[in-house]
């Protein structure tokens, strides 16, 4: 049987998981560990490193190391690493290609199908961002599974006759997750999920690390905050604090020659207690209160009716954080599964009910539900750009609806469909990840003809949206594929100079760079810089590609702008 | 087709756990993964029969033409409906009574669509129909009363309510509708029961599913209670108990939440309980869930209790006409920035001048107003020492203004200072205006009177509309 293997790809750590006989088995990495830092480097002979070797070299090379790439998964940030710049969905693919290498050893077999973890609470463009990843490293990505799905997975396993509703609490190193979920017979059915992409131990690190800065400008009157080696280890001290502190009330960060003044190295000596560190992070602390809203509500239970709430992510240890889950819940939180382990042991139990390795009839099996709300744009009398809801939030999947629409002006005779995804009444707060157009309608006055618009999505995230003309039944359709990455890799084109090309469009290059530093910020310039940006950046990738044809045109277009 | 209970494969009247256990079951079989049509179909009717009925009571059987043709139709007919197409929602079931005659759920239809259209008078028709038609069924007396009390037949409504509710009938929002015809047939304590019965009709476990009907009745109570004695201070113990028990659920009502709080402000105000702890409780928990929202409420319930005073001292035959006109002109400048070219300074200067040159003739006037009107002395403060600083002072003053109220006045009418004393008003071609400050007032066309329509179309009288935006 094809192994299928379970990755927890997390913003801090990663962990990858295997069915063994029924059962998950962690996979242990070169280091014989099983967590590999989410890390990714290069070394000073310019080779890449994943792992712990990467955060080994962190504090010596701020500069060639990155971290953390998961929180900017889906966005068009740039992560500089040495001499060039990479996309995070790059770096989540060195980690993962990096699981793959040591999995393979480890297994005695290349495995190239993955399950991947994703935060329940990530939209589409970071789930495509994610599968691209995997894709990048090698794998065919089979599922992209929800955290706290994965979770409740490795706690449902060996408690396969328990009826109860389980609230999953995930808080990890970069997002937070809540996800409440029934088991009944031997079955786990996601009510609801809801989250914050935004926040976790990161941000806690982050708030302590400003602290420790400011106290130290306080007292010796010297900001750190330029200096990256010396920010580097003070937020490595910080992490460290506070995990201290989660075991003990007070520690003492010691930093013996952080920084200089007139000569004389200067110390960092403070002492955190635990009571400091916890109202550093309160305000981020309560913010996962309204997510757990959310989910009791969506799925109409009060928190009475929890029977258990389970913790996962290394910052579930925080005391803080358990004191807070039980008193908003009134419920002790429990900890019967490994905060670490468990979303990767989960995600290889899905790879085995998948690869058929857990019988569907005895096994374990799951349902889940769409996180976001699904719609399309309408006019609703007030406004032209009211969210007209299809499919709600935290709806059990595969699901199809549909909804009549009516023509809204006389003689309206086609219709733009515009499928978004978010949670706000408004679709220009949210987010469109398709369109289409139907036309062939019969002229009439408003309100006359009707179309059905009919969405069907399911768990492999596909969604497929069909509009109907009711009174002639002619039908257009559109199917959005979220697990089918149509984003564009961006190349790095930093060094086209050596392209032979290039000495051909040195000049317009030139003016166009000059053209964008001048109107950079501007805000009626927006449009323009943005497409004079593009397209620099088209022309350095047919030089390098060199295409002169291609880059002959895009000069043309570039001059006609400057 | 198959219904709902044989797709799971039990019985009819099943209960919960069986369906459950059943579908737990079968999905299975039909995975998402290994059937996921028939997973959708069985999904579907598990949600059906569990979903909690919000409208379970209008749930009955009905009498329904079995023709193919009348269930398309009816099933267009709520369609239209739900999309918010009354007009031609009743269209459409006219068309299908003329083709099937006043079948019982035609009936029905017709009823619900001319009360959404807002024809109440043909939907008592209906209603009368089918309550005469089916003695039995307490729905459509129920309606009956709603319809005439949406119709103003309130003494004719509220004998319906008594019989209905006499036979046992509680639908929510007819219990609503009973409580509110209560207070306008002068029977607050009759009003009061019925919501209490609604009150107690709601569990913990359904609480959160019946937000709205809570928050509804308690608006109730708080807008009925100060009208029987005692009564108020019971209600906002309870109102408070509540609202702590549901803070997490609140968020979402913010409507609600909002006319809930001004009504509990304005009855303690009318018994005299503003300092009432339950009442401030039940602020600082609205305060918390809606941190922004909070204040702008506590300025919406002053500026109401304002309102409420005022009105009274409108009436009041105590008080000056003068003093009457010259708060209502101060009362549109509270809380606005004021354009210094503005009609709302031109009338405020009006009245400041008015009250100057006849002061000191309305000390009385402040003397009531200053006992009995308490909001209102509070609000214009600064209008009571202005008119009580020295003579030298407010001599000074009226100097100034004049000049500001000449220029304006060339503007706007409506104002009282040169009719109540003529020789004031200066010769206007007399008076030098610098030359910038002359090209702002330019006037173009006839001046803007308060009471006049305003110039923007909306047929509004100006100072209903754009004055106020102005
Ligand atoms: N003892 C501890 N006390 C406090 N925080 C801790 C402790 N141990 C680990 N953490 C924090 O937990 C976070 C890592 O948790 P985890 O490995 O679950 O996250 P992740 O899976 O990498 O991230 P995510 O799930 O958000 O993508 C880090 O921020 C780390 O600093
Ligand atoms: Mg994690």
């Amino acid at each position: 049987m094809d192994t299928v293997i379970g990755i927890d790809l997390g913003t801090s750590t990663t962990e990858a998981a295997v069915l063994r006989d029924g059962k998950p088995v962690m996979v242990i990495n070169f280091d014989g560990k099983v967590t590999t830092p989410s890390v990714v480097g290069m070394d000073d002979t310019g080779n890449m490193v994943v792992g712990e070797k990467a955060e080994g070299q962190l504090l010596l090379a701020p500069d060639r190391t990155v971290k953390e790439a998961k929180r900017l998964m889906g966005t068009d940030r740039k992560l500089p690493m040495g001499t060039r710049q990479y996309s995070p969905v790059e770096i989540s693919s060195m980690i993962l290609t990096y699981v793959r290498n040591y999995a393979g050893k480890f297994l005695g077999e290349d495995v190239d199908r993955a399950v991947i973890s994703v935060p329940a609470y990530f939209d589409e463009i970071q789930r495509q961002a994610t599968v691209e990843a995997g894709k990048k490293a090698g794998f065919t990505v089979e599922r992209i599974l929800n955290e706290p799905t994965a979770a409740a997975l490795s706690y449902g396993i060996s408690h396969m006759e328990e009826e109860s509703n389980i609230l999953v609490y995930d808080l990890g190193g970069g997002t937070f997750d809540v996800t409440l979920l029934e088991m009944f017979g031997g079955v786990l059915e996601v009510r609801a999920s809801s989250g914050d992409n935004r926040l976790g131990g990161k941000d806690f690190d982050e708030k302590l690390t400003e602290y420790l800065a400011g106290r130290f400008k306080e007292k010796h009157g010297i900001s750190l905050e330029g200096d990256i080696y010396a920010m580097a280890r003070l937020h490595q001290a910080a992490v460290e604090c506070k995990k201290m502190l989660s075991t003990q009330e007070e520690y003492r960060v010691l930093l013996p020659v952080i920084a200089e003044k007139e000569g004389v190295p200067v110390e960092l000596d403070e002492t955190v207690t635990r009571e400091c560190f916890e109202g550093l992070i309160e305000e981020l602390i309560e913010r996962t209160h309204e997510p757990i809203d959310v989910v009791l509500e969506d799925s109409n239970m009060a928190a009475e009716e929890l029977d258990m709430v389970l913790l996962v992510g290394g910052s579930t240890r925080i005391p803080f954080v358990q004191r807070d889950i039980a008193d908003y819940l009134g419920k002790e939180p429990s900890f019967a599964v490994d905060p670490d382990y468990a979303v990767a042991q989960g995600a290889a139990i899905q790879a085995g009910i998948i690869n058929g390795m857990i019988d569907s009839e005895e096994g374990i099996m799951m349902t889940d539900v769409n996180p976001y709300t699904l719609g399309i744009r309408t006019l609703n009398g007030y406004t032209a750009d009211y969210m007209s809801v299809i499919i709600p939030r935290n709806v059990t999947i595969p699901v199809t609806k549909k909804q009549t629409y009516y023509t809204s002006w006389d003689g309206q005779t086609a219709a733009d469909i515009e499928v978004y995804q978010g949670e706000s009444r408004s679709v220009e707060n949210n987010h469109r990840i398709g369109m289409f157009n139907i036309s062939g309608i019969p002229s009439g006055p408003a309100g006359k003809e009707q179309l059905e618009v009919a969405f069907s999505y399911n768990q492999n995230g596909m969604l497929n949206v069909t509009a109907t003309i009711l009174s002639t039944k002619e039908e257009a359709s559109i199917a959005i594929d979220m697990m089918q990455t149509g984003m564009e890799e961006r190349v790095d084109v930093s060094g086209w100079k050596e392209a032979g090309l290039a000495e051909d469009y040195r000049t317009v290059i030139r003016r166009a760079e000059k053209w964008l530093k001048k109107h950079e910020g501007e805000e009626e310039a927006e449009e323009d810089y943005r497409e004079l940006e593009e397209l620099v950046y088209q022309l350095k990738r047919a030089i390098i590609d060199g295409d002169d044809l291609e880059a002959e045109e895009l000069e043309e277009d570039i001059r006609s702008m400057i | 087709m198959k219904n709902d209970y044989q797709i799971l494969g039990i019985e009819e009247g099943a209960d919960e756990k069986e369906i459950k256990r059943a579908y737990f079951k079968l999905i299975r079989t039909y995975s998402p993964e290994k059937d996921p049509e028939r997973f959708q179909e069985i999904r579907a009717a598990y949600e059906r029969l569990t979903e909690v009925k919000e409208d379970d009571w209008y749930r009955i059987e009905m009498e329904t033409p079995t023709e193919p043709f009348a269930q398309s139709m009816l099933q267009q007919i709520a369609e239209l409906r739900e999309a918010g197409d009354y007009r031609r929602a009743l269209q459409t079931v006219e068309e299908a009574i003329g083709y099937f005659g006043e079948a019982e759920v035609l009936l029905f239809e017709q009823g619900r669509c001319c009360k959404l259209e807002g024809k109440t008078g043909k939907a008592v028709k209906c209603y009368e129909k089918l309550a005469a038609r089916y003695p039995d069924k307490l729905l459509y007396k129920g309606y009956l009363a709603k319809a005439y009390y949406e119709r103003g037949y309130e003494k004719k409504a509220l004998a319906a309510f008594r019989e209905v509710y006499g036979l046992g009938w509680r639908e929510p929002d007819f219990l609503i509708c009973y409580s509110q015809c209560c207070g306008y047939r002068d029977c607050p304590e009759e009003g009061l029961t019925v919501l209490e019965s609604l009150e107690s009709s709601i569990d913990e476990k359904s609480k959160k599913k019946r937000m709205m009907d809570l928050l509804q009745a308690y608006i109730g109570m708080a807008t009925l209670s100060p009208r029987v004695p005692g009564k108020f201070a019971e209600v906002a113990g309870r109102c408070r108990k509540f609202l702590e028990g549901s803070r997490r659920y609140l968020k979402e009502y913010e409507f609600e939440l909002q006319s809930l709080f001004v009504t509990i402000l304005m009855s303690a105000d009318a018994v005299g309980e503003s300092k009432n702890k339950d009442v401030s409780a039940i602020k600082k928990i609205i305060f918390d869930i809606y941190p922004e929202v909070g204040e702008m409420l506590q300025g919406a319930a002053d500026m109401l209790r304002l309102q409420v005073e005022l009105e009274d001292l409108a009436e009041d035959g105590r008080i000056s006409d003068l003093m009457k006109w010259s708060l209502e002109a101060l009362a549109e400048t509270i809380e606005k920035d004021i354009d210094k070219d503005g009609y709302e300074y031109f009338m405020e200067m009006d009245a400041l001048l008015c009250q100057l040159e006849e002061w000191p003739k309305q000390k009385g006037d402040v003397e009531i107003i200053r006992e009995e009107y308490g909001e209102v002395y509070e609000v214009f403060r600064d209008f009571w020492r202005l008119l009580q600083s020295g003579a030298e002072q407010r001599r000074m003053m009226k100097e100034e203004m004049r000049i500001e109220y000449a220029k304006l006045s060339r503007k706007y009418e409506g104002g009282h200072y040169y009719e109540m004393f003529p020789d004031k008003q200066p010769d206007l071609e007399a008076v030098k205006w610098d030359s910038q400050e002359n090209g702002t007032f330019v006037r173009d066309g006839k001046k803007v009177g308060r009471n006049d329509p305003c110039p923007c179309g909306s047929g509004k009288k100006y100072k209903n509309c754009c004055m106020r935006k102005g």
